[in-house]
Order: C-alpha cells, then structure tokens, then sequence
C-alpha cells in the first residue's frame, strides 16, 4: 500500500536518535485521527510534536521551511484524503503547495526526506501512527539538521 | 392558535440517535426549539457509526459524522437521553406528554470524565478465545460494535467517539452484578463514578412534536441457510465486511477472513440477501452501492490482485453520482455477474467456498472464493409495535411505518413525523432529508413556541484585557492515571511555572469536572488571568466546555489554550514515560507561546433579513414555500412561467394508484395563491443575486415589467428539470412513438376505446450513456407505473418493457412484482445491442437481443414509448453563477456534502430541492422541499444571526491587492477591491465574513501576511512551531526524571 | 443468432396445460444454478421459463430441456419468487406431449377431463363388448382360461393393439425429432454422434440414471426404477410371452413364470401405491400440484394390477366365474390405459424422456466435435482466475 519499506535492522544507521519532527495536522481528519491513536493506545515515538490547523490548506510554505531551516529534523503535513476536505478543497491547495515546498528543500540544502504530505482520515489511527513512526525513523536515518543551532 | 386554551410548547422529541434523529434534533434545536434526542442505545450514532466510507464518494463515514457528534454533545439546546425507550405518549399536537422509561447505565454521567481507565480495568476484557470445545474459561464478549468480530470488556464505551462518550455496564455480563465480586472498575475510577446500584427511571417530558426515526435492523442472514452464514467460517455479513475495512476495525483496517485471518484473494458479494424474495417484496435500496463500495475498498486495501465479484440482478444505482461509482468499480475491475446464486458451499478439505452461477450469456459456473459477503438487506426496527401503540402510527405489513405519498414525513398522527428507514429503506442522504423535512412540518405547527425553552445564559460582562501582558494559568490534569501514569505531571506543573508570562499553574485530577472548573474561575479571579492554558485532552471534545468556564469567570472564551497531553501523548507513549514528561513539557511550551499572542475575539452578530427568495414554481419550491410561509417567512416564490405548477401538471397518476397528483396539484397552486405570507412573481427570472446570508439583494426581470429588487435573508433553488427529447428510435418521425409523459397523457378514461393491441417501452432512453451517464432514477417506476395502468385500463393489452436494469427500489419492487404479475412482459437488453425500431407494414417493428434466450425477439408494436431521461434546466448555469453555487459534471445543482448536507450548499443561506438537485420522484421531492424549508429555519431562526469568530482578516498595511488569495478561496469570500485613497487607485482584498469559514487557504497563499485567521495567524502557528524547536531545559533536570519513571511504574 | 417474433398468446395456451406461474420471476438464475442436472447446453429451468415469458413459441418447441429435468423440486423451493419452475417444467411437457402428437389427440385430452375419460371408457367399452361378443365358451366346473378367451386370439389382439400403438407413438417420436433435432439443431447428420451416443440412449431407458443424479436423491431413483422395471417386465410377459404367461397350467413358485410375475406385480403394487399416497400426503415439493393425467396414471395402473392379482386368486381358488369376470374387468381397464395413456398421455413420457437425453447428447456430441475443430486454433486463455465449468 506504501511505497515506503522500514529497513528492519535497528540503530545500524541511526545518525540522529533524538529528532524534533514538526507534523501539522488538519483538525477535522487527521488531527482526530492522531486523537484515535491515542483512544486505541497505538504507540508511536515520541518525537514529534503536533501543531494543530483548521485546515492543511491553512499551512503556508514558510512554516514548514521556517521551521526546518530553525532546526526541526523533520516536517509532516497531515490532511484529509483528497475528496474528504471539510472545506471542500484545501487539501487540493496542501497538495501543491507540497509540490512548491519539495523544490525549496533543495534550494535551502535539505534532503527531501526532511518533508512529508500525507492523507490520514479521522478513523485511520493505526495510519497516524504508523506514518509518525516512518517520518521519525526517516529523519533518524540522516545526520542532525545542519540549521540545528546548539 | 390556542383554541382551547391549548398551549404549544417549545420543545420536540426524536427518537433515534442515528444520523436521521441528529440532523432532526441539530435542526429544531438551530431553529429555536429544545430537543430531546432520545435511544435506546447507550450512545448516539446509529448505523451510520459502523461504516467505514460512504457511496459515491468513499467518504470516512467518520470523518464527517464526528464533527456532528461533538456538536450534538456540547449543545445547548439538545439533551440526549440514552438506554431510553418511549413507553406512554398523551395529549395532543402541538403538547405531548411523554413518559420514557431510562435503563441504568451504572456509571454516574455527572461524574464520569469519560477518560476509559474502567474499561481497562475489567478482567472481563483480558479473556482469551476458547482455544478449543472443552476450554471451560468463560468466552470474551462479543463486540456489537464490530459486529463481534472483536471482544469487549463487561465495562466498555461502545465506539471511541461515542456520544455521550461515558461507559456503560452491561449487566448480563458484569462480574459483580453475577457474583458481587470484582469491582476492579469502582478501584480504578478516580472520580469515583461507578454506580452499581443505579436503578431504570423513569423520564415524563413535556414536548410539542415527536419526531421518529427509530432506524432499521439488519436482516439476520441465518434466515438464509442456504448462503452458509452462521455455519461457514468464510461467510460473513456486508456490515461485517465493513467493519473489516475499518481502520478501527477488529484488524486495525486488515481485511483479514475470520477463519484463518488470511487476507482474502477472492471476494464474492451476494446482493438481495433478505431482499426482494417472496416473503420481503420490497428493495433495500442501499445494497447494491454499498457493496460496489465494499468491492472498490476491498481492491484498495488488498491490491489490483484481489478479485471481487458481485453477484446481482439488477444493479440499482439510482442516484446522485451512483451510475458513475458504479461504472469505476468495472473499471477497477470489479466483477458484475447477472445471477442470484442459489447456495454457498463449502469447498471440501479447505475453507474456501464455491458458488455456483449462470453467466449471463448462459454458462453454468463454479466460482471458488475465498470470502462471501453477504448484502443482506434491512429490515424494519424491532421498536416498530411499541412505537406504533405509543404513537399511534399504522405500520404496513412489512412493519415499516405506512406514510402518504404526498405527506412523506406525515406520520398519519398530527404532530408526530417520521424520517429514515423507519418509512421505507433509503440511503443517508435520504434519510438526512426527511429528518429535515419531518423537521420543517413540525416547525410549521410550532412557530409561535419557537426560543420559548432556548436557553440564553447569562455571563458577567467581559473583562478588558486588551494591551496587558500576558498573565497565564496553567492546569495540568492527570485524568485519573491516564496521564499521572506516564507523565510527572508535577514536574510539568514546576516546569511551567519558570515559562514566560505564566503566574500560575497547578496540577488537577480531574480538569474537566465540575470542581475543577470553579477553581479555574477562582484562580482567574485570585491571579487577574488574562490567559488559560489547559493541558489534559483533545481540545476537539474539551475546547468548548473550557471556554464556556473562563466566559463564567468574565474572560473571552477566546483566551484559552489547550494542550493535548493525553491523548497525543500519555496514550501514545505509554511506556516511556520521561520522554512523554519531556514531550509534554513541549507541548504546554507550544501552547503557552501560541497562548501569548492570542486575543480576545468576538463572534460578530449582524442583522438580518427574514425574507426567503424561492426559485422555481413546481411541486418542490411550492411546497418549500407553503412550508416556510407556514412557519411565519415571507416568501417571494418566482417562478418563470405564466403559472405555477412545473412538470407535476404532466403527472396524470401515480404509482400509487389511488393518489390523484393534479388534485394534489390544484389545491397546492391554490393554497399558494391564497397565502397571506406568498408572493408569486409569475414570468419571472432571477436576472442578478447580491449579498450573502441574511442579506441578499436580488432583481427579478419579467417581460413587459419593469425589474423587481427582492431583499431577503435565503433562498431556495428549485427551479427543477425536464424531459430529454429523444433523438433516437423514431422519436419525431412516427406518430406512434411517444415519451412516457406524452403517453401518460393519454392514459386517461378513453384509452380503453382505442387502445393499442402491443405497446412497447424502451428504457434509458438518454440515460446511462456516453453524453448523459447518470440513470434518472424516476423511469423504471414511470414505466411500472404507466404499464400498469395500460393492463388496469385495457387488459388485453401486450405491454413489453425493454430494460437495462430495472431500479425500482424501495418499495416500487412491490410495483414492478405486481406489474408481471399483470402480465407485463420484461426483457433486458445490453447497453451494447441497443433495440431496432422499424416502420413495418403499419406496425412498429422492435427488435432487441435478449440474453437469457439468446435470441433476437421481434416484437410488432402498434405504440412505443420511450422512457426518455430526465435532463437539468437549461437556466441553471445562469442561475448558479447568480447565487454563486456550483453544478456538477451533468449540470445539475451541486449540494455542499452528498451525505450529510443534501439540502445545502456550500454557500451559507442557499438551499436545494427537487429535481433542480437531480431527478426524483413527487415524494423524494415533497420531502426535500420540506427539508430545504426546515434549514432555512435554521439559518433564519434570529433576528441576527452569529458569524464565526476564528475567520479570515485582512491587514490593510500588508495587503496589496495582489489578489492571490481571491481564487483559492473555497467560498468565494474574498474579494478584491479598487479604490481612490489619497489620490492613487489603492487596491486591497475584501472578506466577506458572513460566507468565511476560516480555512486559511487565503493565508497560506498570501506572500505579505496581508490576510490572517483569527485564532490561527501566521504569527501564532510559527511561534508554536518555534516554541517546539527550543531546547527543553535544564540541567537539574536528571534525577527529576528518575522520579518520573518511579512514579511511572509505581501507577 | 435466431429471430423470433413473440407471440403473445403462447403463455396463456401453456398455461392451459397445468399450473405455470412465472409471472413474478424475474428471471435470477437461482432455479438453474441450485438444478443438478442443468449445464451449459440445457440450462433449465430458466430458459424454457424464459422462451415462455417471452413468447418465443418456436424455440421454446424445439427445446428439450423440460424433458431432462426430473423435477426433485430444488429450484421451487430455491426460487426467491416461490414461483414453483419445477411445476412449470411439468406443465411444459404436457404442452410439448401435445405439441409433438398429430392427431390432436394429446391435447384435447389434457385440456378435457371429459375428453380423457370419455376416450378411456369408450375403449374400455370397445373392449367390453369385445370381450363379451367374442370369448369362447366359459368351462364352469373349473377354470379354463384358454377356452374362455383362446391366448391365441388375444394375442393377435395384443399384436395388433401394439401395432396401432407403436404407429401412433413413433409418428410422434418422429415429429418430437423433427422440431428438436431438425428444426432445432443439427438435423440427421453426423451419423457417427446418433450412432455413438445410442448407448446413452440404451443406458438411460434401462436404468433412468438420471433420475438419481436429480436432486441427489437415489431412493426416488430406486422407487422409479423398480415401478418401470416391474411395468416393463409386466407388459414384455403379457405382450411378447402371453402364451407362456397365460396358461390354465398351475407352474411351482420355482418357476420364472410365477416369481417373475409375482416380482413384477409387488414392483407395480408398491409403485403405484407409494405414488398415491405421496400426492394425497402433497409432502414433496412435487406433489405439491397434481393434474388430472398425473391421477390417472397411477390409478389406472393400480387397478390394472389389483385386478390382475384378483384375477391371479380366483383361477388358483378354482373359480371360474370370478375368474372369467375379473379377466373380463381387467382388460377393460389396462385396454384403455395402454390405448390412450401411452402414445397420447401422460405415459409417453416413457418414450420421450430417454429419446431427450438421447437426442441431448448427440447435440453435445455434435457441439464437442465443432468446439475440437474450433480450438484448433485458438489457445486457451486460462489462470487460476478463471472459473471451473461445470458439467
């Protein structure tokens, strides 16, 4: 179903064992599902923190490269699946803007693993938990933000 | 009004929880009456909380029900009561009194947080699967909720977002009640909620009209012993199926066989089961999507190599989007096979099955698979009888309530109305529709009771905090040991006490209870906070409950912040508690620097007009109106032609054949010319639309008049469709090729005189093709209809109907039985091999490819008529750009949500009925024209109406009139302007805040940070995201953490 | 493909001929998927179902699938609708019966209950005045069977009776090859798959195999085949060995000529009697409807038998004027009951139903020599996707 596969052996590359992974998360899908992960006591690391948003639409590109040039390891935005937005197509708009922000990452020296969209609806907690745990093994993957200050 | 002394009271009962009695109660309680939401249930949510996505449109079933749930639950005006059951109904329309009878729930709802340490408690919920037939320990508990393909403890909230979301006891298997025993539950309750001793009550409420929509039983497959259920493993149910696929199904979303949790490579899916037979002559309506769903599902979570094959025998997608969901599946590649198998066996030596079926072009097949889904059909609720002696309502023989086809909410008892399968198994939107329009009928009685038990609570006035520094009080909750278990909640409370701006902070047990929340006030008070930060739970369910408190204690609601410690973080980490501590310290950081910028907002009220613009002058916008006049709105009905009355006046009959539609018709024209509250603009059209809710302008043009201004606070569009003009079979160049509506025409007393020997009916005529792919939905029972009325009138008659499908759902499958049995020939054909029609020696020659019998059937016809599609006004483009509502692809109206906003558009104060929505029949239409009148009432129920708070605002000194933001705009709030400002044209965006919901795609899209939403600005989300990437401090803090992880353990 | 006009008239005509109840079917397959007999080729009951409906008079005539079907009652009690195909099937093949036979003969009698008995008793009285215008002298001291009616002259009787029989029947066998074989399907020839099959012919007129294939229920397969075989047997020794069988000789119970007869009669007594007693009790799925031809068939053959082992009785009890009269009586009743029940009645099934499988399986038999010759070249598209046919 994913094209991503966890590598299964542990700590052979992990470059960055305590990463801060931003995940921006639409209130109406996936921030209720992040909330279903909780209510199903799924677990996840505990390494990203949740900004909550109306709408993943809402999300300007700025953030997420303002936060990841300030020294976030990683950034995720989590939206309703394309079809589901409660406003009708914000996530088309999340979409795009996703596009514009892979093409900055190069641009500011950031490896392309450092972002991710993804579709979580609010019924898919194992989802949110899963996508959490390949974002965090991800970034534990590459060395420390080179913009991690201190 | 009060004759005798009779006094309307304010107040309606509904019965049901499901999506039908949600919308039924969030309308009367929007449109000023209190509601009692009663089930019999421990929760709300009916069947729509099982599902995993919705047809058309693969919607997480979830994802949009929740929101409503919550609203529901934080209401005001609604007041839910579960495990209730309707015992006594007395008096009369318009002041019932009801008595209820409320089983116990054994948890006290006043003093449960609801945070679920009880349910993990129970020992009943650690039992393990019988390993074998002599394991004598006692068997887990069967999970209703997942159809008991998972176990449940005794304890236990029936679904995670149960509304109310406190755990029930069950009784019957609750170790204490059995044995005295246990109590593990009582210990593990912080908040001391168990109560074992709770007896039933009883519950007299005093309301001024029942709604009911009691819902449906599933049929009970083991009727069927031939399709194995209940005896083969590998058999399962279609809602079975879709708990299968559910993410918070009992395989986390696997679709997995029950037999060896294998996933399965072949599915079968047997439609009709409990449907159409001998002994349940109706349709189920919903099955053939739903499993068309299951199957598109089933390949997305299994991969292109599952096969799915539906075996059915005629594919009813009928509505709104359906022929098309229908046509993606086949391409997916699901299979669709023509044949109602007649057993399921199992395969010997392996649990996998084999069904044995007919392809259509007469082959005799063995399919092996390794799953069968069953599409097993509803039923009536068992609550019907008592329903039907407590109300007073008839029940048909089916045990479905019997409804009037022009009163389809009506339940025959004056002021008690009905919606949802309870009248006639139908899909959600259906099903939201009639709780509507059960709602506008009630309204329609109840307008003098309206607000008159609405509370308005009464706050202090607002303290003025505006230009002071932040002064911040931090709670942090332990929810019992959900938390405290993990999270050193001491340590954050010492941890916040060092952050900026805080000056106070303190841990609670419990944050949301009742003491809780006056200690809030108090130290609001005691401390002259001007901010609150909460860190427990998901502000999703708990924001609402801790602004209403701080509002108490004289502080804007919007000066709170909420932290979600629990369940994004003690939950998810349960078993690391010094980096959950640490994570939670981030998370009150975060909250306290977004907590800091945030200011006081108000909720902007402004003035509206009650007037309601009705588009369109046949059965749907005269019913809207006379419904909306009813209540007390002045309606300004236009209507294009010289009179009103649309399509309804080719109508000469009705499937129901005793129900005559143009005396229906006259007295609606009647009544409507009559009404004081009415005003007909006949030959008229909407030539320009200004404003939004509340306050539109609009121009009616009409010939030879001079332009009419309209200001009215909403509007209707039913402006309605037409007949496809056939382009095909002759149409135009015989004489003795007619529509259905012309050969209704002519189905009138002196038919019989000259009536033909062979008359022939080709169905989808314009439909289900290339240029018009949707099916209109009314011509299969057209064509049952007006056969059956050829045989009434000249019994020796040849009538033949040339089919594709035939969809008459619902109870029209009674019809279209009847039909044959008049002896009414159906043949089908193959959308491939359309029929011939030919001139032939006076005759009309038909010639159609007929699978079963594989032979070319030539049929000499002296009349053939075609049941011509229903095509969209050719206006509506005009009219949509007017109101600014959008069409979908085949140019009909398009609604805000297929399932749960059917009546809606997006645009606020614009609503949708009839036929305008897309093809329906007279009783679909009455019922949705009722419904758009009832959300009128919603969204016109003040003399002000409340705009949201957390919108969009510009910022005049950033704002460049670039105008990037104006396009995204889902709603077409923003707007740009020109103007002169000091000699220069200036240019700047406008938002319209009455149409913003605040999605903040403008936001995201402006380069200058010249456009914000309030509540989540730019500078706020990023301050957040800052506050997270700051180290986490100190360096006393090492042994602090050992503490934590002590205290973690010793819980 | 073939044409055909529908003829609207064709279901009320079928209807005439017993119970047909399809109009609430909505032609769903169940009936012919749960059939153990139907495939491919024969895919009953739903299209002979479906040829009626229509009113396809010319395929539904030329169709042989109603005399394949047994009629266990699996797709009436399958059918969503309860419209009973298996009683369909019934009523189609006395329509077919009618169809097949020229002299109009077969279907006056169906649609008449006068004409049905009234032919029955004007044979029956035939032979009556017969019998009583040309026996010869009745011995009255003892019995004398020969002299009483010469086994030579009924013989030739029996002769001539089979002859008018046979012509009449195979006239319409003849008609019944015409529209299934010709009309139909593949005509005369090849030869070689009317000659290859003749076994299955041979095997199913002896052992109405497929009786037990029906619904998977041997025991009506057993009970069928021991009333045919007691019937045959009963009819070759009356009508090939009356010589033999019709002696004034007293032969011991060792003898072929006693336990073959005694074997044959218990075969028909049981058959008949359980046959009555199944339609009086309406328990099974095929009792559940019963023409006036389904009565007539049994009684007729239970009398015939009741008076036969009366007759039996009398002559070993020495009597000769009960002996005489119950011979008298019992021709009077099987005369008729072969005359008119079998080329004409509900008894031609006996010829009709082998001579279907039979002539099915040459169209099979044709229809795998022309796929042999199709796939030639065709290579055959197959996965482990692809469902197993049946049959």
């Amino acid at each position: 179903m994913n094209e991503t596969v966890l590598t299964q052996e542990p700590h052979a590359d992990i470059l960055n064992p305590e990463p801060v992974v931003l995940a921006f998360c639409c209130n109406w899908c996936s921030y209720t599902g992040a909330d279903l992960a909780g209510t199903s006591r799924l677990q996840y690391p505990p390494d990203a923190r949740i900004i909550r948003v109306m709408c993943s639409g809402m999300v300007h590109p700025n953030l997420v490269i303002d936060a990841l040039t300030k020294g976030a390891d990683g950034v995720l935005v989590c939206g309703c699946h394309l079809g589901d937005c409660h406003y009708q197509d914000g996530n088309y708009r999340t979409e795009k803007r996703a596009e514009a922000i892979k093409l900055m990452l190069e641009d500011f020296g950031l490896e392309p693993e450092r972002f991710r969209l993804e579709w979580v609806s609010a019924s898919e907690g194992p989802r949110f938990a899963q996508v959490m745990t390949e974002m965090v093994e991800a970034v534990k993957r590459l060395p420390p933000s080179s913009y991690k200050t201190g | 009004m009060n004759d005798n002394g009779d006094k309307k009271v304010g107040a309606a009962l509904v019965i049901g929880g499901g999506i039908g009695g949600m919308q039924a109660a969030l309308d009367f309680a929007a449109a000023g009456i209190k509601a009692y939401l009663i089930d019999s249930a421990p929760c709300i949510g009916g069947g729509m909380a099982q599902l995993d996505k919705t047809f058309p449109t693969n919607d997480c079933a979830m994802c949009t029900m929740a929101p409503r749930l919550v609203e529901i639950s934080r209401h005001k005006d609604i007041e839910i009561l579960t495990l209730a059951d309707l015992e006594k109904v007395e008096g009369r329309a318009g002041n019932f009194t009801v008595t209820l009878r409320q089983r116990p729930r054994y948890v006290s709802a006043e003093k449960c947080t609801g945070c679920g340490a009880c349910v993990i408690a129970c020992p009943l919920g650690k039992l393990k699967p019988p390993s074998g037939p002599n394991d004598k320990r006692p068997k887990p508990i069967p999970d209703e909720y997942n159809e008991g393909l998972s176990c449940r403890s005794a304890i236990y909230i029936p679904y995670p977002q149960a509304v109310p979301n406190i755990p029930v006891i069950d009784a019957a298997q609750c170790l204490h009640m059995k044995t005295g025993k246990c109590k593990l539950c009582q210990k593990a309750c912080k908040a001391d909620a168990i109560v074992f001793e709770q007896e039933a009550r009883t519950v007299t409420l005093n309301v001024g009209a029942i709604v009911a929509a009691p819902g449906y039983k599933l049929f009970d497959s083991k009727l069927k012993p031939e399709y194995g259920y209940g005896t083969l493993k590998n058999v399962i149910t279609s809602l079975e199926f879709e708990r299968l696929l559910s993410a918070s199904g009992p395989y986390k979303g696997k679709v997995l066989r029950p037999s060896d949790q294998a996933e399965p490579k072949r599915i079968a899916f047997i439609q009709c089961v409990g449907s159409r037979d001998h002994d349940r002559d109706y349709c189920s309506a919903v099955c053939c999507m739903y499993a068309t769903k299951e199957a598109i599902l089933a390949k997305e979570h299994l991969g292109g190599e599952l096969s799915c094959d539906v075996f059915f025998m005629d594919l009813r997608a009928f509505s709104k989007g359906f022929e098309e969901y229908y046509l993606r599946a086949q391409k997916l590649g699901v299979r669709y096979i023509r044949c109602r198998p007649a057993a399921v066996a199992q395969v010997p030596g392996s649990d996998n099955l084999t069904i044995t079926y007919l392809t259509e072009d007469e082959k005799k097949l063995d399919g092996e698979y390794d799953l069968v889904v069953l599409s097993a059909g509803l039923r009536p609720t068992p609550s019907g009888p008592r329903l039907q002696e407590a109300l007073g309502l008839t029940l048909d023989p089916q045990g479905f309530c019997a409804t009037a086809p022009f009163a389809p909410t009506d339940s025959g008892r004056e002021g008690v109305f009905v919606a949802g399968v309870f009248t006639e198994p139908k899909d959600v939107p259906e099903t939201v529709i009639q709780a509507s329009g059960a709602v506008s009928r009630a309204l329609e009685s109840l307008s003098a009771a309206k607000g008159q038990l609405i509370t308005t609570k009464a706050y202090p006035p607002e303290l003025d905090v505006e230009g002071q520094d932040p002064r911040i009080g931090v709670f942090v909750c332990h929810c019992g040991t959900n938390i405290a278990s993990v999270v050193d909640v001491a340590e954050v409370v010492e941890y916040a006490k060092r952050q900026p701006g805080v000056v106070h902070a303190e841990n609670v047990l419990y944050a949301c209870s009742n003491d809780n929340q006056d200690k809030i006030k108090k130290a609001v008070a005691e401390h002259k906070l001007n901010r609150v930060l909460v860190a427990a739970c998901t502000p999703r369910t708990h924001e609402p409950l801790f602004r209403n408190t701080i509002r108490e204690a004289g502080l804007n609601p919007y000066l709170f912040e909420m932290a979600n410690v629990r369940d994004q973080c003690s939950w998810v980490h349960m078993h690391e508690p010094v980096k959950a501590t640490r994570k939670t310290k981030d998370l009150v950081r975060m909250g306290l620097a977004k907590a800091r910028l945030i200011r006081p907002l108000q909720k902007k009220r402004i003035a509206i007009n009650k007037d309601v613009l009705v588009a369109g002058g046949g059965l749907a916008g005269m019913t809207a109106a006379l419904s909306l006049a009813d209540q007390g709105y002045a309606v300004h009905l236009v209507e294009k032609e010289a009179e009103p009355g649309g399509n309804l006046r080719r109508l000469r009959h009705l499937l129901n054949v005793d129900a005559d539609p143009q005396r229906h018709l006259d007295a609606l024209i009647d009544k409507v010319k009559r009404h004081p509250g009415i005003t007909l603009h006949a030959g008229s059209r909407i030539a320009e639309v200004k404003g939004s809710v509340g306050n539109f302008a609009t121009r009616l043009s009409a010939e030879g008049r001079e332009d009419v201004e309209l200001r009215h606070g909403a509007a209707i569009v039913a402006t309605g469709a037409q007949e496809y003009k056939p382009v095909e079979y002759l149409y135009g160049s015989s004489d003795r090729v007619l529509t259905q509506l012309e050969l209704e025409g002519r189905l009138a007393d002196d038919w019989a005189r000259s009536a033909p020997d062979t008359v022939v009916m080709i169905q989808c005529v314009g439909s289900r093709d290339e240029s018009r792919p949707y099916c209109s939905r009314v011509c299969c029972a057209q064509a049952v209809k007006n056969a059956l009325k050829i045989k009434a009138l000249s019994p020796r008659t040849n009538v033949y109907v040339l089919f594709r499908d035939v969809r008459t759902y619902g109870f029209r499958e009674a019809y279209y039985t009847d039909a044959r049995r008049k002896g009414v020939i159906f043949a089908r054909y193959d959308e491939n091999r359309k029929p011939e029609v030919a001139q032939a020696d006076g005759k009309l020659r038909v010639k159609c490819f007929e699978p079963v019998s594989r032979t070319d059937i030539v049929i000499l016809a002296d009349l053939v008529v075609l049941s011509a599609g229903t095509v969209p006004a050719a206006d509506n483009k005009d009219l949509a750009q007017h109101l600014k509502v959008p069409l979908d692809q085949n140019g009909f109206f398009l609604e805000a949500h297929m399932k749960l906003r059917p009546v809606d558009f997006a645009t606020d104060g614009v609503f949708l009925c009839g036929t305008a929505h897309y093809p329906k029949t007279v009783e679909e239409t009455i019922a949705q024209s009722q419904a758009a009148a009832a959300r009128v009432a919603t969204s016109l129920a003040g003399d002000t109406m409340e705009l949201e708070a957390n919108i969009s605002q510009v910022l005049e000194e950033s704002c460049d009139g670039c105008a990037y933001c104006v396009d995204p705009c889902p709603y077409k709030a923003v707007t740009l302007l020109e103007y002169m400002s000091g000699g220069a044209i200036k240019k700047m965006v406008e938002v319209n805040e009455s149409l913003c919901k605040g999605c903040g795609v403008c936001q995201a899209t402006c380069p200058k940070k010249g456009i914000l939403v309030r509540g989540f600005t730019l500078e706020q989300i990023a301050a957040m995201a800052e506050a997270a990437l700051q180290a986490t401090e100190t360096p006393a803090e090492a042994p602090v953490e050992a503490a934590a992880d002590t205290a973690g353990a010793a819980a | 493909m073939m044409e055909s006009i529908v003829d609207p008239t064709l279901l009320a005509e079928i209807r005439r001929y017993g119970h047909f109840d399809v109009d609430a079917c909505f032609n769903c397959g169940s009936c012919a998927a749960v059939c153990a007999l139907s495939k491919d080729s024969a895919l009953f009951p739903r299209r002979s179902m479906r040829f009626a409906q229509l009113g396809l008079r010319e395929p539904l005539k030329r169709n042989l699938d109603s005399w394949l079907c047994y009629y266990c009652g699996d797709c009436s009690t399958t059918c969503p609708r309860q419209t009973e195909p298996g009683e369909s099937m019934m009523t189609l093949r006395r329509w077919l019966t009618a169809q097949y036979d020229w002299t109009g003969l077969s279907r006056r009698m169906y649609l008449s209950p006068g004409w049905e008995l009234g032919a029955l008793a004007a044979v029956g009285g035939l032979v009556a005045w017969l019998i009583s215008s040309f026996h010869g002298p009745m011995v009255l001291d003892h019995v004398e069977m020969n002299t009483f009616a010469p086994v030579w002259t009924v013989h030739t009787f029996d002769m001539i009776l089979v002859v008018v029989l046979s012509f009449f029947l195979l006239s319409n066998v003849a008609r019944m090859w015409w529209f299934t074989m010709v009309q139909g399907g593949p005509g005369w020839r090849p030869l070689g798959a009317y000659a290859a099959e003749l076994k299955t012919l041979i095997l199913h007129s002896a052992t109405q195999l497929r009786f037990g294939e029906c619904g998977k229920d041997y025991g009506r397969w057993i009970k069928h085949w021991v009333l045919a075989t007691g019937y045959v047997t009963m009819f070759t020794l009356i009508v090939g060995f009356l010589w033999w069988f019709q002696t004034d000789n007293i032969y011991p119970l060792h003898h072929p000529q006693r336990w073959l007869g005694y074997l044959a009669t218990a075969a028909l007594l049981y058959g008949t009697v359980e046959i009555l007693v199944g339609r009086l009790r309406k328990g099974e799925q095929l009792h559940k409807f019963s023409d006036l031809s389904d009565w007539l068939f049994p009684i007729l053959l239970l009398l015939t038998t009741v008076t036969g082992i009366s007759l039996h009785i009398f002559r070993y009890a020495g009597w000769p004027q009960g002996t005489y009269a119950m011979y008298a009586i019992h021709l009077v009743v099987a005369v008729p009951m072969l005359a008119v029940e079998v080329p004409f009645g509900k008894w031609a099934h006996l010829t009709y139903r082998p001579l279907a499988i039979y002539f099915q399986a040459v169209k099979d038999n044709v229809l795998r020599r022309q796929l042999r010759e199709d796939a030639a070249g065709a290579g055959a598209e197959s996965g482990s996707r692809q469902p197993v046919q049946v049959g």
